[in-house]
């Protein structure tokens, strides 16, 4: 079969389009595209007729001509988020005729940031406070004596990151706070982002938008309907409620793992993903446990009360809207304030980090010993988010259909256990047939490269999951690429995840290669990275033949030890020193080939 | 001996069985067994190696009960492997016993089960602990070579030490038979012991294809037939006169395996074709082996046991080859006199002033439950034992050769954990026999040793009915008809065709010299006791003094006699 680029095969199932069109579009050159694309998301709201009137032939030439004003839109991205803000931030920019270069913190190189008289810096914090792996370099650099001077410039910072962490939004702060050391000045004030951040983002980025156009007008404003180029009919604000066809656990009877493989229907949803993207799902609260938090408040289950302009009884909106599982500082703050806790207080300043991981808002509630009206309750609490999975499946081989692969998170405290909100209502409170909301969440920085290249794929525990959408997909393209997975968990008896289908993958020779490391089924324990630095000739070996490394699941120890065995295989096998394998690493972040999604 | 009148069999592609490739194919049982146990992917290895270990003593097997769940959670099966020990006579030393219990605590499920050809084997042991298993074992002295495959295996010796030097004797004698047929490939160590490998030119005995089938060998002591000399490819009867060995009757051409419905399969009891002076006993052994070796049926694997040789060249046409392979002739039988084929519980004492205490083993399963910490307490026991610990033909273990000081130490151990000898069961209880079947014997068509101990108290109720609580009857069950537990010779057998569904075999001899035959075919529990009711009502009001089960069914016509497997089916 010859090969499709994928506007043809995500176009094969509409008839109507035909060879040609598609030729002819892909000779099109970028700005010509972007137009196209605008003109088209147009025509799917508005006549042919109230188009005309916006695109005209001056419209077109306007878009090439740019402006005087330098600017440099710097991310700093995790996941992809903070990628895809800069994005759509240079591409607003450029439709008004702004020259603007938009670069990653890991490609930026620091003596060039004098070049440019506006810098705009989104940035992403991740885990305690940490700067996402691609910034490590520029962020230690940024703030070292190296660092010139920057008199003259502007910037704006914009920060995503979770107010539920101790040290919210702590990269852009620090970003914020070193380019105003070097010289530079605000042009509009630093805006920290919640996990909820769309809407904010797009507020401040508009803002922005009016704010350069204050110092430098724009050169073009007629051209504003390229923005917003894909509208997906289903989004996170927007789910579609999916239907839950399975619920199948994976790990046997004896495991210390209680692990789910959930398969969810997507038919007539028009949803649509790729290796490598996250499944957002929204989960409700379990009923049991906001009835505990009622009944601990005193509160009357049926108390009528207001969230975002709309009324509710406390016990809806506690199970549907609202923040009950995860604790931020600020919560156990306020509460202990409240009810003079002196045992919280001191929660708060010594075991903070090691309290939440096991204890939740009715934790907090027991020791708090307050008394609150519903409302006051509501005021105190955040919105509840949705959660996001590695999506496991490949559509070209599952159509219509998602699949997932979690954990069943329990932890266990003085008081009894504390489940994790989306894995607990997927796993106990749904059955199957049951409806679920779900949208996709694209994931840029975790991706196929094209189908010749040799991938090596990291992922112990749930962090296989990506890499058996990887393995369908590849599968389902022919792939010619070799494909070598490194797979851990505690025992081999009953948590080798998808055992049976990398068995048969592995005879069928789409799988090279498998390693894999039980690390209870020893005295001595054994992880991924010790398979790695034993099969570490060969890993160098793909590395040099152009392999990408993909690593996916635990970040705080899993794929710290991964980094590690990879720095020491690049510089043992390739006779590095030490910082040369640090290059050598950065080198293949740079070109896509380091790619990590860990959590 | 002469070898003029011999062709030594040759493999042929063409017509032989896929089992004879494999062998040939193995480069003397070497096979890619090395490779299959280092492969991380998968806990079982691969299809041919599954037949090659069994000649290490090892099966491959999963937990049927999981095989299910496991399918939907995208795991294979819980693959785990069986060994089987090899010891000759069913005899172990306190010390080997010791660390043969120790590696079932660690690597198998935790029990030992005693086998009713009086081996010891492990169930449950996974691929990663095999080796280390295999390597305890042999530290002992003990080892795994041949105790299955097509090869001579474990030699039975009777176990009831009535005469304990005669019992030393022909115990020696099942020793010296079991290592003179043993095969000579080095690929045991290599594979087991990382042994340097050592080219294998030849089999001196069984050649590159080894035996057509598994060959069973026993020897029995009258008035015992505890280890059911009739049942074998091979069998001796020790002839003893004025107390002195003086030779060995021969028996040829016993077995129990069937397949359902097909009457070209059958079980037989062996024929006594002759006697040899003990000097004799391994050259006999051997050319009845090279007999086989050249004359059994390598194409059709289920009609390749040493009995339907015999039965395809006639008893007559079969001395007289087997005359040509000896170079001389057997002479003729002697005179003997069996009494039975159960074992004899409790205390005691033999003219050495040792004692011995037979204990009853459940099925044959030595595990902590309960009712009995038996696995825990024959450990303490081992501990200040300085004589032998035996397994019976009938899955029982022999306290053996205690000295007067310990006895009572025993004892108390013995009552401390509930360990039985047979003093409160009911004789049907302790006459007894079921093989593993479920969960992890792959042939298992129904249950077996989980199930035989709540039918048989239901059987008891009845029983008591008629006040046959005190007769013994011999009763054994199996999983599917390759007759592990030996039930076309119980007086009552029950052979599994289906979970809850079993074939009802009547009219075996108590002593083991007699087939049972099918009387009621597919039956459920229900049916069985419906079934057996009438049969006991009619067993006390009728039976003469002294007259067993298995006669009185076949005397009052409920049953015809199975003079020979010929008449199995008919």
């Amino acid at each position: 079969m010859k090969e499709q680029n994928p506007l043809q095969r995500a176009t094969a199932r509409f008839t109507n389009i035909d060879g040609e069109l598609l030729q002819q579009v892909s000779n099109l050159g970028p700005s010509e595209l972007l137009l196209l694309a605008g003109y088209c998301a147009g025509l799917a709201e508005h006549s042919p007729a109230q188009l005309n009137a916006v695109v005209t032939p001056s419209a077109v030439n306007e878009l090439s001509k740019g402006s005087q004003l330098r600017a440099l839109i710097l991310y700093a991205s995790q996941t992809g988020n903070a990628q895809e803000i800069a994005e759509s931030l240079q591409q607003s920019l450029e439709s008004k005729g702004y020259k603007t270069n938009l670069e990653s913190t890991l490609d930026i190189k620091l003596a060039r940031l004098k070049d440019y008289a506006l810098i705009v810096v989104i940035a992403s914090t991740h885990g305690e406070g940490e700067p996402p792996d691609d910034a490590i370099d520029f962020y230690e650099a940024v703030l070292s004596k190296k660092a010139p001077s920057l008199n003259g410039v502007k910037h704006a910072v914009l920060g995503l990151g979770d107010s539920s962490y101790e040290f919210f939004c702590q990269t852009a702060k620090d970003f914020d706070s070193a380019l105003l050391k070097l010289g530079s000045v605000p042009l509009i004030e630093r805006l920290d982002c919640d996990v909820d951040y769309q809407q904010e983002a797009l507020n401040w980025t508009t803002q922005l938008v009016g704010a350069i156009a204050d110092i430098q007008p724009p050169t073009l404003t007629t051209a504003a309907l390229v923005e917003n180029i894909i509208q997906f009919p289903y989004s996170k604000e927007k789910p579609f409620a999916a239907t839950l066809s399975i619920i199948q656990k994976l790990t046997a009877p004896g495991s210390i793992k209680d692990t789910y493989h959930l398969e969810i229907d997507l038919a007539s949803s028009g949803l649509s993903y790729g290796p490598g993207d996250a499944l957002g799902i929204w989960a409700d609260n379990d009923k049991a446990l906001v009835k505990e938090i009622l009944a601990e408040l005193n509160i009357e289950s049926q108390a009528r009360v207001r969230f975002k302009d709309e009324e509710f009884s406390i016990e809806e909106l506690l199970r549907k809207k609202l923040e009950i599982t995860l604790l931020n500082k600020g919560l156990i703050e306020a509460l202990a304030t409240l009810g003079g806790s002196q045992k919280l207080l001191e929660i708060t300043e010594t075991y903070y980090s090691d309290y939440i991981r096991n204890h939740q808002l009715i934790d907090v509630l027991k020791l708090a010993n307050v008394t609150l009206e519903a409302q006051q309750l509501v005021a105190m609490l955040k919105p509840l988010k949705p959660r996001l999975y590695s999506i496991s499946s490949s559509i070209d081989e599952n159509p219509e259909e998602v699949h997932i692969t979690l954990n069943h998170l329990q932890d266990e405290n003085e008081d009894g256990i504390r489940y994790g909100l989306a894995s607990h209502f997927l796993t106990r409170q749904l059955e199957e047939g049951d409806k679920v909301n779900v949208y996709v969440d694209r994931n840029k920085n975790f991706k196929l490269p094209s189908s010749d290249k040799a991938i090596i794929m990291v992922g112990p525990g749930t962090g296989i999951a990506p890499f058996r959408s990887f393995l369908q997909q590849r599968e389902a393209e022919q792939a010619k690429g070799r494909n070598w997975l490194f797979f851990g968990n505690p025992n081999f008896n009953t948590d080798f995840l998808y055992q049976t289908e990398l068995q048969k993958h592995l005879k069928s020779g789409l799988l090279t290669q498998i390693d894999v490391a039980f690390s209870r089924d020893q005295e001595q324990k054994i992880y991924v990275q010790d398979r790695l630095r034993e099969n570490a000739a060969q890993v160098w070996q793909w590395l040099e033949q152009g392999a990408f490394f993909y690593v996916c699941g635990d970040m705080s120890r899993m794929a710290k030890e991964v980094e590690l065995a990879l720095l020491q295989i690049i510089e043992q096998q390739g006779n590095n020193t030490q910082s040369q394998a640090k290059e050598y690493l950065k080198q293949l972040k740079k070109q896509a080939r380091y790619q990590r999604d860990v959590y | 001996m002469s070898d003029t009148k011999i062709s030594t069999t040759q493999y042929d592609a063409v017509t032989h069985s896929d089992v004879e490739r494999i062998k040939v194919q193995s480069d003397y049982l070497r096979g890619s067994i090395k490779d299959g146990l280092v492969d991380p992917i998968t806990g079982s290895i691969c299809d041919d190696d599954q037949v090659l270990i069994k000649f290490h003593g090892i099966y491959q097997q999963d937990d049927r009960d999981l095989r299910n769940d496991r399918r939907k959670a995208k795991l294979e099966p819980l693959y785990a492997f069986m060994i089987r020990a090899r010891v000759p006579g069913g005899v172990a030393s306190s010390g080997q016993y010791q660390v043969l219990a120790e590696l079932a605590k660690k690597y198998s499920n935790g029990s030992l089960r005693l086998t009713t050809r009086q081996a010891f084997q492990w169930h449950g042991v996974f691929k990663r602990n095999l080796k280390r298993t295999i390597a305890g074992i042999n530290s002992t002295l003990l080892d795994t070579v041949a105790a299955c495959g097509d090869v001579n295996r474990n030699v039975m010796a009777t176990s009831l030490p009535e005469t304990s030097e005669i019992h030393q004797e022909v115990y020696q004698w099942a020793k010296k038979l079991s290592e003179h047929l043993l095969p000579k490939s080095n690929a045991f160590h290599e594979i087991w012991l990382d042994g340097e490998k050592v080219e294998t030119t030849e089999e001196p005995i069984y050649g590159k294809t080894y035996l057509p089938r598994k060959f069973k060998t026993a020897i029995a002591i009258p008035p015992n037939n505890d280890v059911d000399v009739y049942a074998n490819d091979l069998g001796f009867i020790a002839i003893i006169d004025q107390q002195k060995l003086i030779g060995f009757n021969v028996l040829v051409g016993g077995g129990m395996g069937t397949a359902h419905n097909d009457s070209q399969t059958y079980p037989r009891v062996a024929d006594v074709i002759g006697f040899c002076t003990p000097d004799k006993l391994l050259e006999v052994a051997e050319s009845v082996v090279r007999l086989q070796r050249d004359y059994g049926d390598r194409k059709v694997r289920k009609l390749a046991r040493l009995k339907y040789t015999i039965d395809r060249l006639g008893i007559d046409q079969f001395k007289s080859i087997l005359s040509d392979y000896l170079g001389w002739s057997l002479a003729g039988a002697k005179s003997f006199e069996f009494n039975g084929n159960g074992d004899r519980y409790g205390w005691l004492k033999t003219e050495n002033n040792k004692w011995h205490l037979t204990l009853y083993i459940h099925s044959g399963r030595i595990i902590d439950s309960p009712q009995s910490t038996l696995f825990s307490g024959l450990l303490a026991i081992a501990d200040i034992h300085q004589g032998e610990f035996r397994i019976t033909g009938n899955q029982n273990l022999i306290i053996s050769n205690i000295t007067p000081e310990t006895k009572q130490q025993i004892q108390s151990l013995i009552s401390q954990h509930g360990i039985s000898f047979g003093a409160v069961e009911t004789p049907v209880r302790l006459n007894s026999v079921a093989c593993v079947a479920f969960p992890t014997c792959s042939l298992a068509m129904a249950e077996a040793e989980r199930y035989l101990p709540d039918l048989i108290s239901k059987i008891e109720v009845i029983l008591d009915q008629y006040n046959l609580l005190d007769q013994p009857i011999n009763i054994r069950m199996t999983g599917c008809p390759n007759g592990c537990a030996r039930p076309f010779l119980g007086e009552i057998g029950f052979v599994g065709k289906a979970p809850g569904k079993y074939n009802l075999y009547l009219g075996a001899s108590f002593k083991g010299d007699r087939l049972n035959k099918l009387y009621k075919e597919n039956i459920n529990e229900q049916q069985i006791l419906d079934e057996l009711n009438p049969l006991f009502k009619d067993y006390a009001d009728q039976r003469s003094k002294g007259e067993f089960f298995g006669d009185f069914v076949i005397r009052k016509g409920y049953i015809r006699p199975v003079v020979n497997g010929l008449d199995f089916h008919g």
